[in-house]
């Protein structure tokens, strides 16, 4: 009924939208639209642009940006402004936290807008189904993908042909990647590394990485069957995950030693100081301007199999929000996901355009002819899971992400840091079952 | 404006000492001179390694990207990260918020600190040392640990999202207040009876004896004020929201805290010259006045 | 001495503003979030990831607030007077002051990068082998506290260089031509005369080693496997990340007591040791 109601509002909306054509008639609807920037660089710059065309072509609906900090401060000034009871109308957070949104009671599905549009049904078969993965509950769609990303292996070209390798065949399995790490790897008369094989981001209170690792391996961080209530920390295929991160730095030593900054490996990639790393098709455009030198993408390198998460940001939805503005939300956000502004995003900042007709565009594939490197990423997708979609998200991560340190830096040993890791994560989780 | 500290001291142990004692000082005259060569070759040798990170964000700021990740800082000059960083956003929009923000919160702290401290310290009557442990204690209750409950009162009180809410918790400070309490405490009561038996209010006393004693301690306080203030990130970013009421340390955000990507050192040394730089000019400006005004504040035992 | 019968009625109006923010801004949320905030405390108790929490903290205090307020004290010194040399020394101890801590931390994690940091041989040097000094649990600690150091001791520096103007001259003088050396001078007559600076400027260091935890959140997130992870910067994570309002009231009641009870313990103690000149 509710949904029927909805559905006549949209429209009758749509139709009085299009009888009155004159700005000067028309309504203004606010909305407010808050949104995070994921990477470095004047990302939110180009968001504000956007946002300004949308405006000129809808002078029926006002834009109100709200630039939030990163992932995480965004997401707690949006539940904020929701427990004062001014909830933004639509914004943009990270895919997995669906679940911990849920919980927190702040967000509503996107099902019944796109229920409402005659051409929901076909945008959403529009998305490449591993992005949808992380949006869906139920068979019903709660966010839109917007901003994408998967792990992809960067390799410096010029570092394999002086080594001796073969610059078009990067390392497709893990004993492959060590075998080239460990020619790779560079060092001075005194025994100094001057160039590490390879670096594997450690830090930062991340699991993304790591549930690529244990993909390969074979296994999955989170039961897919538990409604995002059990975790699996305490398997083979952490253990093995574990061992190779711990093997490239300690016993191969080709890896930086201790706990990886996130943010500075791409650097030292570009610096040349780093032969292969690990991270997210997003640094893409950052190494495309640093690096001097050629360099190639692949997927992450398979152990038992391919495997990698996906990431990034999605729409939301804000319960609370007015529902006399849902329409205009509609339109802003079936506009931020057009094939051809995701296309354009894409470009500016290297995240994978999410839907699979951004591809066809002209100006994508003269992109692409440009940049192969950007293909990778979207040729890794058949292989690509859902990320951590549980409950009391952050506090799981960061109790993987100890578990992972302590073993990096040998405060523990595997086995006792993934058993004590496992007991205090089902301790967390126990609260919401 | 004199330079040279022999000048100054030699100036005032002549002024300040009998004839006898003078003679004895001119004997030390050169050992001090040579110690105070070795003072200044000490306070420069204590300085060194900060003045590598002074010039290394500067040159950083008109280094290209690329040349900082390969370590080559001296090797070319670009003013691209400057233009990158002015465009990514409304710096105008950006000092104009921060320079309302922080000298209306300042103008507004430095009356109702100086007006408790000395009622605090000049006047007398019946639970003044509890108010005084009352105001003492907030100065370990740090305004940031209170962060959420404050933002909700704003809500409540309809502030939310405007500069003046923002400077709101900040205008009773405890640090302000004790700063100047020990600047009053430092005047002897003499000045305050002669003032009142020449029939002054307590007003009268305070704007034209006391004020001028405690011109130092205002101006520390101001220092600790703007500077506070001026980069504050955590409390901006949950008590503003749109674009028009955003501040500097804010807007520096969008491109220094990267979550995803490498990290631009170009453009997060050019973002920081660019938010430091108003201050800077007005620390140097501000180091003179804040020197002679101790000079001149005639704070004597 | 009895002053003239301005009490409450002059008081009153002159401490109302201050009172009245005070009460709103402070005491009012410390209340509340002290009454709202109990059921956090079993939670608080049982977490293990709370177990290191107050001893992390601690640590991060010891090595900041004496290495803050010496360095402030020792540059104050050094500083004083009207040289060109001093007064550069000034300038560019002052500098990380007056950037934004965010930057400030920044800079370190590019002076500090294991891999292609531009300092990588001094600090090789200095360490004795390459080390990745924010990524190891032994020295990430020593190198935020050394940060957090770097950031504020030139405010500190500042309030010396005014209490070191309060002194008056002749008093250093006069015994420094009784021919009492430059240390019998400072110990005997600047640094008891510097009291009520040092007294304020500890309290400041200990509140400003508890509350400036910016610099955390670029540096090393409270890891690597939470060797900084400090109390405030616990409390943003439970609050703001975790959601967990009761728990963060909880730990913030616990940051408040602690607060309170140093205030409570040390401030009469110190207030009755220092000199006031003009008593």
């Amino acid at each position: 009924m509710r949904a029927f109601s909805l559905k006549l509002t949209v429209l009758l909306g749509t139709a009085l939208g299009s009888l009155v054509f004159a700005p000067a008639f028309a309504q203004t609807t606010t909305i407010t639209f808050y949104y995070p920037v994921g990477v470095a660089g004047p990302l939110a710059r180009f968001i504000e642009t956007y946002v300004e065309e949308f405006e000129a072509q809808h002078p029926d609906i006002n834009v109100e940006t709200v630039f939030g900090g990163n992932y995480v401060e965004n997401q707690s000034k949006i539940v904020a402004a929701q427990r004062a009871g001014t909830p933004p109308d639509v914004a943009i957070l990270l895919s997995q936290e669906l679940r911990t949104l849920i919980s927190l009671d702040v967000v509503e599905s996107m099902q019944p807008l796109i229920d409402a549009d005659p051409e929901g049904e076909a945008m959403i078969a529009d998305f490449f189904p591993a992005f949808l993965l992380n949006s869906t509950l139920d068979g019903e769609v709660w966010s839109i993908p917007f901003q994408r990303s998967t792990p992809v292996l960067y390799y410096n070209k010029e570092a394999f042909v002086e080594a001796g390798l073969d610059p078009d065949s990067p390392p497709t399995t893990w004993e492959e990647l060590i075998k080239y790490a460990k020619k790779l790897t560079q060092r001075d008369a005194q025994g100094r590394v001057t160039r590490y094989g390879i670096a594997i981001p450690t830090g930062d209170r991340s699991t993304w990485l790591t549930e690529a690792l244990v993909m390969q391996a074979g296994g999955s961080l989170y039961d897919p069957n538990s409604d995002g209530k059990v975790v699996t920390i305490d398997t083979p295929a952490m253990r093995a995950a574990m061992q190779y991160v711990y093997d490239l730095q300690h016993t191969h030593e080709v890896s930086p030693k201790g706990v990886i900054a996130w943010g500075t490996v791409p650097n030292d990639f570009a610096a040349g100081n780093v032969a292969m790393i690990y991270h997210s098709t997003g640094s893409l455009g950052f190494i495309r301007q640093n690096a001097d030198f050629e360099f190639g993408t692949a997927f992450l390198p398979a152990n038992k199999q391919y495997g990698v998460p996906t990431g990034g940001g999605n729409f939301y939805l804000l319960k609370g929000s007015d529902p006399a503005k849902r329409e205009a939300v509609w339109t802003f956000t079936k506009w931020m996901t057009s094939p051809e502004l995701l296309a354009r995003w894409s470009i500016d900042s290297g995240y994978v355009a999410p839907r699979i007709s951004s591809w066809e565009l002209p100006t994508m594939k003269e992109y692409v002819a440009q940049y192969p490197q950007a293909l990778t990423a979207r040729e890794q997708l058949q292989y690509a899971q859902a990320e951590l979609p549980v409950y009391a998200l952050q506090e799981i991560k960061d109790i993987v992400s100890k578990a992972e340190q302590d073993i990096i830096l040998g405060n523990a040993k595997i086995e006792e840091a993934l058993a004590e890791a496992q007991r205090r994560a089902d301790q967390v989780l126990a609260a919401f079952r | 404006m004199e330079t040279s500290l022999g000048k100054t001291s030699s100036k005032q142990a002549t002024a300040g000492t009998p004839g006898f004692l003078a003679q004895k000082q001119q004997k030390k005259g050169i050992q001090s001179l040579i110690s105070s060569y070795i003072q200044d070759a000490l306070a420069i040798l204590l300085c060194l390694p900060l003045l590598v990170v002074m010039v290394l964000i500067v040159v950083a700021a008109f280094t290209p990207n690329t040349a900082i990740n390969r370590g080559q800082l001296f090797s070319a000059f670009t003013l691209e990260n400057f233009r990158i960083a002015l465009k990514s956003a409304n710096f105008g929009l950006l000092y104009w918020n921060t320079f309302l923000y922080t000298f209306g919160l300042l103008a507004v702290q430095l009356v109702t600190v100086t007006l408790a401290a000395f009622a605090l310290t000049r006047l007398r009557y019946r639970g003044r040392e509890t108010i005084f442990y009352l105001i003492f204690l907030q100065l370990f209750l740090p305004p940031v640990a209170l962060i959420l409950p404050n933002f909700f009162l704003l809500k409540r009180l309809q502030l939310a999202d405007t500069l003046v809410g923002l400077a709101l918790p900040y205008i009773a400070s405890a640090t302000g207040i004790f700063l100047l309490r020990q600047g009053f405490k430092s005047i002897p009561p003499e000045f305050d009876d002669a003032a009142y038996v020449d029939g002054a209010t307590p007003l009268q006393l305070l704007w034209y004896v006391h004020l001028p004693m405690i011109k130092p301690h205002l101006a520390a306080f101001s220092v600790v004020s703007l500077v506070y203030h001026w980069n504050e990130f955590l409390w901006p970013l949950i008590a503003t929201s749109s674009a028009s009421k955003r501040v500097l340390s804010v807007g520096l955000a969008s491109f220094t805290r990267s979550a995803e990507s490498g990290a631009e050192w170009g453009l997060i040394a050019a973002g920081t010259v660019l938010v430091a730089a108003p201050l800077a000019v007005l620390f140097i400006v501000f180091q003179d006045f804040f020197v002679r005004s101790f000079s001149q504040s005639g704070i004597k035992g | 001495m009895k002053l003239k019968g301005y009490g409450w009625k002059t008081a009153g109006w002159m401490l109302a503003p201050t009172l009245f923010f005070l009460l709103l801004f402070t005491y009012g949320p410390a209340l509340y979030n002290i009454v709202t905030s109990t059921a956090g405390f079993t939670r608080l108790f049982s977490s293990p990831a709370n177990r290191n929490l107050l001893g992390v903290t601690l640590s991060y205090m010891t090595i900041v607030i004496p290495g803050a307020v010496l360095l402030g004290l020792g540059s104050a010194l050094l500083v004083d007077g009207r040289t060109p040399a001093r007064i550069l020394a000034r300038a560019v101890l002052f500098h990380p002051v007056i950037l934004p801590t965010v930057a400030f931390a920044a800079v370190w994690l590019y002076l500090l990068n294991p891999v292609s940091s531009p300092i990588r041989e001094i600090l090789e040097w200095f360490m004795g082998g390459r080390r990745n000094i924010l990524g190891s649990s032994t020295t990430a600690l020593w190198a935020v506290a050394l940060i957090g150091i770097l950031k504020q001791f030139g405010l500190y520096m500042l309030y010396f260089l005014a209490g070191l103007q309060g002194i008056p001259q002749e008093l250093k003088e006069a015994a420094w031509i009784d021919g009492a050396g430059r240390w019998k001078t400072f110990r005997h007559v600047v640094f008891p005369l510097l009291g009520p600076t040092l007294f304020f400027v500890a309290s400041t260091a200990l509140l400003d080693s508890l509350r400036n935890v910016d610099h955390i959140f670029v540096l090393t997130k409270g890891g690597p496997s939470d060797a900084t992870n400090i109390l405030l910067y616990r409390i943003f994570v439970l609050g703001f990340e975790y959601y967990d309002i009761p728990q963060a009231g909880a730990l913030t009641t616990v940051l408040l007591f602690i607060l309170t009870l140093t205030a409570l313990l040390t401030m009469p103690r110190i207030e009755r040791r220092v000199h006031y000149y003009g008593n």
